[in-house]
């Protein structure tokens, strides 16, 4: 079935179906979408190296978001200076 | 992220007979639910053999010097969220013990799924639900209503 159409976005939604767990198609499904963020976001990926130690999920989530926030706004710096 | 650095760590984990829940988006992913992550979440028992042996896994992996700074004795104290970043990867592991007074390593139901071929422990569905449904964040908000419309969870 390569070609499927839907009359709109909702009912092209409601056709979507995930693989149960354990499905071979899974592990292909991950290796596309982890590349095609490796690609997207390389040379902006800023997770930090060596370890580090939080007292709190939210302590380590804060850490976290920091960085995402860092990414965005390089991102979108480096887009206003083109 | 290399999807093939997160397997071979699962299999050496499993090959050092590692105490280990996965949770989070992998764990969702192994569900059936694929989504894009920047981490890989396992829960693991804080005691100095199972620590000793999951650092055994992570240096079989990468060879690391940092991989000495994790410890029994941060993750069962003040430290139960412990973040690796392992060099020339872009992507971080959290090793948690502990989520608050709701999840420890020990209470947490499991089941063994394959990804890839590779046989992992995956929290159940259902608890990784109950974990994502109650929490502040969109991003986790989001993963519960996708558990709860694919596997009827109720509220």
């Amino acid at each position: 079935m390569p070609v499927r159409k839907f009359r709109s976005i909702e009912e092209m939604n409601e056709a979507w179906e995930w693989l149960p767990p354990g499905d071979p198609g899974i592990a292909r499904q991950i290796r596309y979408l982890w590349g095609m963020v490796g690609t997207t976001l390389g040379p902006y990926l800023n997770t930090p190296r060596g370890v580090h130690k939080f007292r709190s999920i939210e302590e380590k989530n804060a850490f976290d978001d920091y960085h995402e926030r860092e990414r965005i706004d390089r991102m979108r710096a480096e887009r206003v200076k083109k | 992220m290399d999807f093939a650095k997160v397997l071979a760590l699962i299999a050496a984990m499993n090959r050092e007979v590692v105490e280990y829940i996965t949770f989070g988006a992998l764990a969702l992913t192994a569900h059936g639910i694929v989504r894009a992550t920047k981490d890989a979440d396992f829960f693991v028992k804080p005691t100095e053999d199972n620590i000793d042996r999951l650092k055994r896994a992570i240096r079989s992996v990468w060879d690391d010097p940092h991989v000495d700074e994790i410890s029994a004795a941060d993750l069962a104290g003040d430290y139960p969220s412990v973040q690796y970043g392992p060099p020339d990867e872009a992507f971080t592991i959290d090793f948690v013990s502990r989520l608050g007074t709701a999840y420890s390593y020990d209470e947490l139901p499991w089941e063994v799924i394959p990804i890839d071929g590779i046989p992992t422990r995956v929290v159940t569905a259902a608890t990784l639900y109950a974990m994502k449904r109650n929490t502040v964040r969109p991003k986790d908000r989001i993963d519960a209503e996708w558990l709860r419309e694919e596997f009827g969870f109720k509220d």
